[in-house]
């Protein structure tokens, strides 16, 4: 099924995340796209789910594995690659 | 006989609105408002009206038409609100039962669902939607592309709504 173009709307909408302008465009596009107000509908009761407090886990538990490495470590990994490609 | 108006809709067209009426009106005044379900009756009653009058000829779509309507009565009724009880304690809702009960089996699942997923895309949902960044700042939080961001969340839906769709 082809994608509707106001589709990549609903997640920032659920989160109150658009612009004013862009909310009052989508919210009368979905008055007339039942695609886009089913996919949104259901995307609802995901999210508010989501957002409880417990049901995804804490950030020590979740994304203390992925903090990015500091600055000076990502810079040197860069420096390492650009040599490697470099004598190859 | 004049041939009947081919733009003009039937007055019953406007009760197929009543989901999409409710969940825009759901978001504007919060599920929890007890007055939602009156707001969204007084839309359509005066949908209807306005159909039947004739002041509604079919102009823009049905949808259109009802959008505006919504629109103006939810800014009216926020600004009664805002007038007359603006220092009144909200009622507490009684939730509906059967509602309640079938939350909290969906809220079971997902969770459930969240418990399988390989951290990597928890750790998405979680920056995603409980910390609410935007998927550029989740990008650089993990290290990741934008792109990957929104594959991970995707993907980790569609999981989800799988398992409540059994």
């Amino acid at each position: 099924m082809k994608k509707c173009k106001y589709e990549h709307y609903i997640d920032d909408y659920l989160l109150d995340k658009l612009k004013p302008d862009d909310q009052a465009e989508f919210e009368e596009h979905y008055f007339i796209c039942p695609h886009c107000f089913a996919k949104m509908d259901q995307q609802s009761e995901i999210v508010q789910i989501l957002r409880k407090e417990g049901v995804l886990p804490t950030p020590g538990e979740a994304c203390a594995r992925h903090r990015p490495a500091p600055w000076w470590r990502r810079l040197l990994a860069r420096l390492r690659r650009g040599r490697q490609s470099s004598i190859k | 006989m004049a041939p009947p108006d081919k733009k003009a809709p039937r007055e019953d067209s406007v009760l197929q609105y009543r989901a999409v009426i409710s969940f825009r009106v759901r978001k504007a005044l919060g599920s929890s408002n007890p007055d939602w379900e009156d707001v969204v009756n007084e839309i359509l009653t005066q949908a209807v009206a306005k159909i039947k009058s004739g002041e509604f000829r079919g102009d823009s779509s049905v949808g259109t038409f009802l959008y505006t309507i919504t629109s103006r009565r939810i800014i009216d009724y926020i600004r009664q609100k805002t007038r007359v009880l603006k220092h009144a304690p909200e009622p507490v809702p009684y939730p509906d039962p059967h509602d309640e009960m079938e939350h909290r089996e969906k809220a079971r699942q997902v969770e459930q669902v969240v418990a399988g997923l390989k951290p990597k895309f928890r750790d998405v949902l979680y920056l995603y939607y409980y910390r609410e960044l935007s998927r550029d700042e989740v990008a650089r939080a993990l290290d990741i592309s934008p792109r990957r961001v929104s594959e991970r969340v995707n993907y980790a839906l569609k999981l989800i709504q799988k398992a409540i769709r059994k």
